[in-house]
C-alpha cells in the first residue's frame, strides 16, 4: 500500500512537470473530428468504431469470416510499475452491414504492448513485445484460451520499434518488421538468427523456419505485396516515401551497413503503413494506386509506381485524404472485406515517445478510432464467410478479381486438411497466367511447390509473371528440378526486374558457378539496384567462387568487366595481371579504363601499385588514387617514386596537390625544398603544397609551419601554417591561433582555426591555455563555442577558456515552465509564418545549411517536412535552446576516435573493412582508415550547435517557431505533390560576366564555364523562388542577375508553367527559349535530367516578385 | 538411433553428487531460450523450489534468447563484449550463492570444429562469474536434446549428436573446475512433443522436463503430491508474476532512453526502475506462504 501511495505521488509530480502547453488539445468528439476530412470528389468516411469500444488501435488486419482484428495497447510506451499487463487483441464485426462495427469481443487482455495481430492458422499471431504468440480460443467462446510462444529473442530498446507489422504472403508465410534501435535474436531449429537495427523477417510455421529478408530502414511501418508478389515497405522515420523490398537488400542504418540502396522518393514525409488500392469499389483511376499515411500530417499519400530497370520509379499524387485536427494519427491502412478502405486512428496529440515524457499528461492512453472510407456511385463488394465455402468454392475464389477475397480463401485453405489433391486437379485446368499464379501461390501457402507451374510462368510474356515465378523458386529452389537452367535463361532476361530475381535465386545457391553466373547481368544496362545485387552477391559468395579462381581456374571467361566488378566489390587482388595488360595496351573503353585503375589502387599491392604509377603521367587521375592507398591502406609503390618532382612542376593544381600530398604520405625527402617553394611564393599552391609538407611532420617541418605562423606578412599563409601545425604540435601553434581569432572582427573563421583545433582533445586543451588571460571579439568567441558544443567530444577547458575571453554568457537556455507556458502562447497568437520563414531562410542562422524541407536542402540533419504537425510546440521551443535535449533516431552523432588522439565526429554515412565514412557539420565527407581507429561511439551530442537563435530578436524567435510549427499542417506550409521545380543550383558572382553580358547578353550564363561556381538553392517551401535571396552576379551598369540552374527528371516533353515572365530569360543548354514579356506562360521542353541542364536568369536589380515553375500534368 | 543413445549414455555414466542449497540462498538461472522461457510458465523454478524443502530460496532468472557464452544476445548496440560486460555488471548487483548456467544449445550448430572456442569462452564465463559475484556454487548443465518432430519439420539427428559432443566437453569442464555438472541432456533423454519446434518446451514441455531437471541437480523430487497440488499451482502462477516484475525491473524496454544514449531524454524515467523492487519483495513473500502450504502436503 505504502509504495502504491509513494509510486501515485512521483506520478502526480511528473505530470504537473509536464502540463506545459497542453492548451492545444483537439476536442475528441468523433463527431467533430469526421467533420475535419479533407475528401476528394466522391469519397465519403463514416466512422466504424470509436472509444470506449475500442483504444489505442496499434495494427489491424481482416479474418476469412470478414471481421476486423486489431491490437489495442493503452499500456504504451512504458508499463508503470505495479500495473498489471492489460493490452488487448479485440475483434470488431459489423453484424447488420451498415458498415458500422457493432460487436466487439475482448480475444486477449493480457498482452504487453502488442504491436501486431494476423487471424489465421485457426488462431491470431500477435506481436507482443520480447515475442511473438500464437492464441488460440479451442472451446468456441470468442476468447483465447490457449497461448504459446512461437518466436522470442525479440529486442525491446524502443517500444515504438518493437517486432511489428504482420503481413502475411501470398506464399502462406508470416512477414513480420522490426526497426532501427532493437536487436533480435532467435533460436529456430536451422540455428541462430540474428538481426541488429531494422530488418524484415519472413517465418514459415510448418517448418518453424525463420529468416531475413531485408535489413535497414528507421522505423519501417508498412510492408506490402503488390499483386504480382512484388514487396514495398514504408518508413516511419525515414523519408524516402517507398521502399522496394528485394531479398538482401540493406537500407539506411542497418548496423554495419557496407552500402545501402535508397528508397524511391528521397524527401518525402515519413509513412506508417501501406496499402495498395485495389478492387472494383476502387474508382478505376485509383486502383494500384500505393497510400500510406503521414500520421504527422494527419493525412495519407499516394504514390504509383511503375517498372523502370530492375527496379521501379514512384511518384507522388494528389494526397488520398487529409485532416485538420491535430489528434488524427492514421497508422494503418487495409482494404476491408467489402471492398471500402479501413483506417485505424490511433488518435493522440502526441505521437512516439523519444522526444515527449513517457508519462507527459498530454499523452493520450484511452482513445482511438477506426474509418471506413467508400466511394460514391461505387457498389461495394460482397462480403463473405470464407469458413463456410468448400475447397472447390475456396479455390475458386483464389482467382477472384477481388483481391481481398483471393487473400481471404487462400488464408482460410490454410486451416483446412486434404486441400492439395483438389488445389493440383484443378491447377491443371487453369490456363492463363494469372490464374496460374494464384494456383503457384496456393501450392506455396500449404507448403508445396508447383514446379509444372512455375515452370509454365518463367515462359511468361509478361515479365511480372516471369518475377513471381522466380520468386517462388528464391525459396523453394531445391523443389524443382531444372530450377539453375532457369535462373541461368533468367538471368539474361530482357527485363530487369526479371534479371535483379536471378540474382537473388543464385545468392540462395552456394555454388562456385552462381556468382559467375549472376555476373552476366553486367551485358545488360545496370542500374544502383542491380549494381547493389551483383556487389551484394559477390560478396557473400567470396567462400564459394574465389578459390577456383585463385586456383587458376577459368571462372569470368574473358570478360574482364566482370572480373573488375567482382574484384571491386571484394575489394581484394585476386589477379590483376590481365587487368593490367589491358589498361597497357589501351584495349578498354575510357569507363571500363576508369574501373580498371580505381581496382588497381583499391586492391593491388605495393608492386602492383609501382606499376600504376608509371601510367601516371599519362592519365595524373592515378595521383588522387595513390593517395587514397596511401591514407586508407597505407600501402606505397614499392619504386619509381622519383617521378613525384616532375608531377610537382605541373601548372595544373589538382595535380600538384595529389603530388604534394603523395610526397608527404611517402615522405619523399626530394620533394621537400619544392613545396617550400610552393607554399610561400604560389599562392594558388598554398594550401596543397601545406598539407603534404604537413604529413612529413618531423621537427623541420613544424619550425617551418612556426616560422610561418608569426613572421608572414600575408594572413592566409600565417593561417594555413597555423592550421597545420595543429594538426602535429598544437601546443606550439596555439598561440599564433588566438592572436589570428583576435583579428577576426567578421567573427566568421574563415579559415575554420576551430576546426583544426578540435580534433584533439590535446589540441583544445592547448588552445584553451593560449587564450588564458586573453580577449577575443563577442562573434568569434560565440561561433567558437557552438563549434566546440557540437563536436562529439565537447572540450569543456576550450568551452570556459572561451566564454571567458569572450565575455559571453551560458547559451543553453532552459526557460521556466511559466515562461514556457507564455512564449507558446505568443507563438500562436503572435508568430507570422511567412515572417518566419524569411527568417528561417537567413544564410547567417544556419537553418538551411543542415536541413531539408521535403527533400529540398541540406542531408545533415533530420528534413522538417512535417515537423510542425508532429511536435508540440515546447518540443521546438527547447529543440532550438537546447538541441542536445531532443536528438532524432538516425541523427545521432557518430564519435570516431583514433589511436593519435584525433577525433571525429558527424553523421555516420558508411563504412567497410578498410574505412569509415564521417559527414560533418559543413557536409564534408571524412575518409578515415579503419586501421586507425581506436574506438567508434554514438555520441550523446547533437550535430546542431546551441545558441544559434541566441541573435534573434523575440519577435524573430517567435515567427520562426510559428513557421516551423506550421510545417506539415494543411496550408502554406504543407509541401505539395505539384511537381513544383524546387531544388536549383545557382551561380556565384564570377568576373567574366560583367563583360561577357556585353558581348552575348544573358546567353554567357547558359554557357559551360568551368571556372562558374555553383552553389545549392532550395526553393521556399510553396515552391517559391526569390530573385533577392540569389548571389548578386553583376551585369552591366547597376543591373545584377540571379542565375539558377535546374534539371527536369521526366522524360520526353514536358509542359513547364512559369508564374511571370517578367525581366525573366530561360536557356534549355545553350539555347535560348523564347518567353513573352511577362505574364504567365506555359512552354514546351524536351526533359533532361542532368540538374544543370536548364538555365534561368532574372533581373534581380529590378524584380522582386517571385518565379514559380511548375511542370504540368495531364 | 537407440543405438547411439545407448552408447552416450555408457560414455557418461559419472558418479553423480548434488547441488547444495542452503536457506536464504539467492539463485540465479543463466543461459538462453530454454532458460528465458522457463520464468513464464515457473514449472523449473517451482520444482527446484519445492525439492529444496523449507529451505528459503529467491531465483533471478537472467536467461536471454539466442544468448551464448559470449553474451551475444545481451549487448544492444556494442559488440557481444557489451553484453557480457552487462551480465557481469548484472551478477555483481544481485551476488547470487548459487548461479545455474546452461549454455551450448546455440553453440552446438557448430559442431565440432567451433567446440574449442566455446569451451574458451565458457571458461572465460566462468571466471566472470567467480570474480564478479563469488558464488559458493556454480552449476553447469548440459542443454536438453532436440526434438525431430517428423516432416516438414527437420531431423534434429545431426544436431543431437552434436550437443552430444557439447554435453560431454561440458562434463570435462566441470570435472576440470570441480565445478557441479548437472547432466540435463542424459536425464531429460529422448523426447517427443515436449516442444512445439523441437528446441523449447511448451508448457506442457516444462512440466515434463522440470523433474528430470532436478534430478540432473541431484537432488530429490518433492513428492508427486505436492508438485501437483493445487497449492503448487498458485505457487507457481505467483513465481510467473514474481519473474514478470523482476523481468521489467531487471530488462526494460526502452532501454535506448533510460540508460543508453538518448537517456538526456528520458533518463528521468530510470526512477522508476527501484519502485518494482518492493513490489518483488511482496511477491516473494506470498511465494513463501503458499510454498509452506504446499510443503505441509506429503
Amino acid at each position: 500500500m505504502i509504495t502504491r501511495l509513494l509510486l501515485a505521488v512521483s506520478l502526480t509530480t511528473l505530470t504537473a512537470f509536464a502540463q506545459r502547453g497542453l492548451k492545444d488539445i483537439p476536442d475528441p468528439d468523433p463527431v467533430k473530428q469526421a467533420a475535419t476530412f479533407n475528401l476528394p470528389e466522391g469519397m465519403e468516411i463514416q466512422l466504424v468504431a470509436s472509444d470506449p469500444m475500442i483504444a489505442k488501435p496499434v495494427q489491424m488486419n481482416f479474418d476469412s469470416k470478414g471481421r476486423l482484428w486489431l491490437v489495442s495497447s493503452g499500456m504504451y510506451p512504458h508499463i508503470i510499475p505495479g500495473a498489471e499487463e492489460n493490452d488487448k487483441v479485440l475483434i470488431l464485426e459489423d453484424t447488420n452491414g451498415d458498415g458500422v462495427a457493432d460487436k466487439r469481443t475482448v480475444f486477449a487482455d493480457n498482452l504487453h504492448i502488442p504491436t501486431a495481430v494476423l487471424p489465421a492458422d485457426g488462431g491470431a499471431y500477435v506481436a507482443n513485445s520480447t515475442e511473438i504468440i500464437f492464441l488460440k480460443d479451442t472451446d468456441g467462446d470468442g476468447k483465447a484460451d490457449q497461448r504459446r510462444v512461437v518466436l522470442s529473442g525479440f529486442g525491446t530498446e524502443d517500444t515504438h520499434h518493437i517486432v511489428h507489422t504482420f503481413e502475411q504472403g501470398p506464399d502462406g508465410m508470416l512477414y513480420f518488421l522490426q526497426s532501427i534501435y532493437i536487436h533480435s535474436h532467435l533460436e529456430t531449429p536451422y540455428g541462430v538468427r540474428r538481426l541488429m537495427g531494422g530488418g524484415i523477417w519472413h517465418f514459415r510455421p510448418e517448418t518453424q523456419r525463420a529468416e531475413i529478408l531485408s535489413k535497414g530502414l528507421i522505423n519501417p511501418w508498412g510492408f506490402i505485396f503488390d499483386e504480382h508478389g512484388q514487396t514495398f515497405a514504408t518508413d516511419g522515420a525515414g523519408g524516402h516515401g517507398i521502399n522496394d523490398i528485394f531479398p538482401r537488400s540493406v537500407f539506411r542504418t542497418s548496423p554495419g551497413a557496407k552500402r545501402i540502396v535508397d528508397g524511391l522518393n528521397p524527401g518525402q514525409p515519413k509513412l506508417c503503413g501501406l496499402e495498395i488500392l485495389s478492387g472494383s469499389h476502387i474508382p478505376q483511376k485509383l486502383r494500384g494506386v500505393l497510400i500510406a499515411p503521414d500520421f504527422r500530417g494527419h493525412r495519407i499519400n499516394a504514390y504509383r509506381l511503375n517498372p523502370e530497370g530492375s527496379s521501379y520509379n514512384s511518384t507522388r499524387i494528389d494526397d488520398f485524404l487529409s485532416s485538420s485536427h491535430r489528434a488524427f494519427r492514421p497508422i494503418d491502412v487495409k482494404m476491408g472485406p467489402d471492398g471500402a478502405l479501413y483506417i485505424a486512428d490511433w488518435y493522440n496529440p502526441i505521437i512516439q515517445h523519444g522526444e515527449v515524457d513517457f508519462r507527459d499528461d498530454r499523452r493520450d492512453h484511452s482513445r482511438g478510432r477506426i474509418w471506413r472510407v467508400t466511394f460514391k456511385g461505387q457498389a461495394l463488394i460482397e462480403k463473405k464467410d470464407f469458413t463456410k465455402f468448400s475447397i472447390k468454392e475456396l479455390l475458386a475464389h483464389t482467382i477472384s478479381k477481388e483481391r481481398v477475397h483471393r487473400e481471404q480463401a487462400r488464408n482460410e485453405l490454410r486451416t483446412r486438411k486434404d486441400v492439395l489433391p483438389e488445389l493440383s486437379a484443378w491447377s491443371s485446368e487453369l490456363t492463363d497466367d494469372f490464374s496460374r499464379m494464384q494456383a503457384m501461390w496456393n501450392h506455396q501457402a500449404l507448403n508445396h511447390t508447383a514446379a509444372k507451374l512455375i515452370k509454365s510462368l518463367v515462359e511468361s510474356n509478361d515479365p511480372r509473371y516471369r518475377a513471381a515465378a522466380l520468386r517462388v523458386i528464391y525459396h523453394r529452389h531445391e523443389e524443382v528440378t531444372g530450377a539453375t537452367e532457369i535462373i541461368k535463361r533468367a538471368i539474361n532476361d530482357k527485363n530487369g526486374r526479371v534479371r535483379l530475381w536471378a540474382v537473388s535465386c543464385l545468392a540462395q545457391m552456394p555454388d562456385p558457378d552462381s556468382v559467375p553466373t549472376a555476373l552476366q547481368a553486367l551485358d545488360h544496362p545496370v542500374d544502383k539496384t542491380m549494381d547493389f545485387a551483383l556487389w551484394s552477391i559477390v560478396r557473400e559468395h567470396q567462400a564459394h567462387w574465389a578459390p577456383r579462381f585463385e586456383a587458376g581456374k577459368p571462372v569470368f571467361g574473358d570478360k574482364l568487366p566482370r572480373l573488375i566488378f567482382a574484384m571491386k566489390a571484394l575489394g581484394k587482388p585476386l589477379s590483376l595481371e590481365s587487368i593490367f595488360t589491358s589498361v597497357e595496351n589501351g584495349s578498354l573503353t575510357p569507363t571500363e579504363r576508369k574501373d580498371a585503375i580505381s581496382v588497381i589502387s583499391q586492391v593491388g599491392s605495393p608492386g602492383d601499385l609501382s606499376r600504376l604509377l608509371k601510367l601516371a603521367p599519362k592519365e595524373p587521375a592515378i595521383l588522387e588514387q595513390l593517395v587514397t592507398a596511401a591514407q586508407i591502406r597505407k600501402l606505397q609503390p614499392k619504386s619509381g617514386k622519383g617521378s613525384l618532382l616532375s608531377f610537382l612542376d605541373s601548372k595544373k593544381s589538382t595535380v600538384f596537390a595529389s603530388a604534394a600530398k603523395l610526397a608527404g604520405l611517402w615522405k619523399f625527402a626530394p620533394a621537400r625544398n619544392k613545396l617550400v617553394r610552393a607554399f610561400t611564393q604560389a599562392p594558388a599552391k598554398r594550401q596543397a603544397a601545406a598539407e603534404g609538407l604537413r604529413l612529413f611532420g618531423d621537427e623541420e617541418t613544424i619550425k617551418l609551419f612556426l616560422k610561418l605562423s608569426k613572421e608572414s606578412p600575408d594572413e592566409a599563409t600565417r593561417a594555413i601554417a597555423v592550421k597545420e601545425l595543429a594538426k602535429i604540435a598544437p601546443d606550439r601553434a596555439a598561440a599564433s591561433a588566438v592572436t589570428l581569432l583576435q583579428q577576426d572582427k567578421a567573427g566568421k573563421d574563415e579559415h575554420t582555426l576551430f576546426t583544426s583545433f578540435l580534433q584533439n582533445s590535446r589540441a583544445s586543451t592547448s588552445l584553451a591555455k593560449a587564450l588564458e588571460g586573453k580577449t577575443l571579439p563577442i562573434k568569434i568567441a560565440t561561433l567558437g563555442l557552438q563549434r566546440a558544443g557540437t563536436s562529439g567530444r565537447p572540450p569543456k577547458d576550450l568551452m570556459a577558456a572561451l566564454q571567458l575571453s569572450g565575455k559571453l554568457k551560458p547559451i543553453s537556455q532552459q526557460p521556466s515552465s511559466a515562461d514556457m507556458a507564455k512564449l507558446i502562447e505568443r507563438v500562436r497568437t503572435e508568430g507570422n509564418p511567412h515572417r518566419g520563414e524569411t527568417v528561417y531562410r537567413r544564410t547567417d542562422l544556419q537553418c538551411i545549411a543542415c536541413h531539408a524541407i521535403g527533400g529540398v536542402g541540406s542531408p545533415i540533419g533530420p528534413d522538417l517536412v512535417s515537423i510542425g504537425a508532429s511536435a508540440p510546440v515546447d518540443y521546438l521551443i527547447t529543440s532550438l535552446l537546447n538541441p542536445n535535449d531532443k536528438i532524432k533516431e538516425g541523427y545521432h552523432t557518430t564519435l570516431v576516435s583514433e589511436k593519435n588522439g584525433n577525433a571525429h565526429t558527424g553523421g555516420l554515412v558508411g563504412e567497410s573493412d578498410t574505412e569509415v565514412v564521417l559527414r560533418d557539420y559543413a557536409g564534408k565527407m571524412n575518409r578515415i582508415a579503419r586501421s586507425d581507429i581506436k574506438n567508434i561511439t554514438i555520441s550523446p551530442v547533437s550535430m546542431m550547435p546551441a545558441g544559434l537563435t541566441a541573435g534573434l530578436r523575440e519577435d524573430q524567435f517567435i515567427d520562426l517557431i510559428r513557421f516551423l510549427s506550421e510545417l506539415g499542417k494543411d496550408g502554406d506550409f504543407k509541401v505539395s505533390a505539384k511537381p513544383i521545380i524546387r531544388d536549383y543550383m545557382v551561380l556565384r558572382p564570377h568576373p567574366r560576366t560583367v563583360d561577357g553580358m556585353g558581348h552575348y547578353g544573358t546567353a554567357v550564363f547558359a554557357e559551360k564555364f568551368e571556372g562558374y561556381q555553383w552553389q545549392t538553392y532550395g526553393s521556399k517551401v510553396n515552391g517559391e523562388l526569390l530573385p533577392s535571396e540569389l548571389p548578386k552576379v553583376k551585369g552591366r551598369g547597376r543591373n545584377t542577375w540571379g542565375v539558377a540552374r535546374f534539371g527536369l527528371t521526366q522524360k520526353g516533353k514536358v509542359k513547364l508553367k512559369i508564374n511571370d515572365t517578367y525581366l525573366l530569360d530561360l536557356f534549355a543548354g545553350k539555347k535560348e527559349v523564347v518567353l513573352p514579356e511577362k505574364g504567365p506562360t506555359v512552354i514546351e521542353l524536351n526533359g533532361n535530367d542532368d540538374p544543370q541542364y536548364f538555365t534561368l536568369a532574372v533581373n534581380s536589380a529590378s524584380r522582386q516578385s517571385e518565379v514559380l515553375l511548375e511542370i504540368v500534368t495531364e | 538411433m537407440m543405438k547411439f543413445w545407448l552408447f552416450f549414455l555408457l560414455l557418461t555414466i559419472i558418479p553423480v553428487s548434488a547441488v547444495t542449497f542452503e536457506d536464504n540462498d539467492t539463485v540465479v538461472l543463466l543461459g538462453n531460450t530454454m532458460i528465458e522461457r522457463a520464468q513464464k510458465y515457473g514449472h523449473l523454478e517451482t520444482a527446484i523450489n519445492l525439492s529444496v524443502g523449507k529451505k528459503r530460496l529467491k531465483f533471478r532468472n537472467l536467461g536471454w534468447s539466442g544468448d551464448t557464452v559470449f553474451g551475444h544476445a545481451r549487448s544492444y548496440f556494442g559488440p557481444p563484449k557489451e553484453g557480457f560486460d552487462r551480465l557481469k555488471s548484472d551478477l555483481s548487483e544481485l551476488k547470487p550463492n548459487i548461479v545455474i548456467v546452461c549454455y551450448g544449445a546455440v553453440a552446438a550448430y557448430d559442431g565440432e570444429k567451433g567446440l574449442p572456442e566455446f569451451v574458451a569462452g565458457y571458461e572465460t564465463l566462468l571466471s566472470m562469474i567467480k570474480s564478479s559475484a563469488s558464488p559458493r556454487e556454480i552449476v553447469i548443465v548440459s542443454p536438453p536434446p532436440a526434438e525431430s518432430l517428423g516432416a516438414p519439420m527437420p531431423d534434429m539427428g545431426k544436431h543431437n549428436r552434436q550437443l552430444a559432443l557439447y554435453s560431454k566437453a561440458l562434463s570435462k569442464l566441470a570435472q576440470k573446475h570441480k565445478l557441479q555438472f548437472a547432466d540435463f541432456f542424459t536425464t531429460l533423454g529422448e523426447s517427443k512433443g515436449l516442444t512445439d519446434n523441437g528446441l523449447h518446451f511448451t508448457s506442457e514441455g516444462y512440466q515434463t522436463a522440470a523433474p528430470k531437471f532436478v534430478e540432473a541437480l541431484g537432488i530429490p523430487l518433492a513428492t508427486g503430491n505436492q508438485i501437483q497440488s493445487e497449492h503448487a499451482r498458485k505457487l507457481r502462477e505467483a513465481t510467473v508474476a514474481k519473474n514478470k516484475l523482476f523481468f521489467f525491473r531487471w530488462r526494460p524496454a526502452n532501454e535506448t532512453y533510460l540508460r543508453l544514449f538518448r537517456k538526456h531524454e528520458q533518463g528521468n524515467n530510470v526512477k522508476e526502475l527501484p519502485m518494482f523492487d518492493p513490489l518483488i519483495a511482496d511477491a516473494e513473500k506470498q511465494i513463501e506462504a503458499l510454498k509452506k502450504t504446499t510443503l505441509s502436503l506429503k
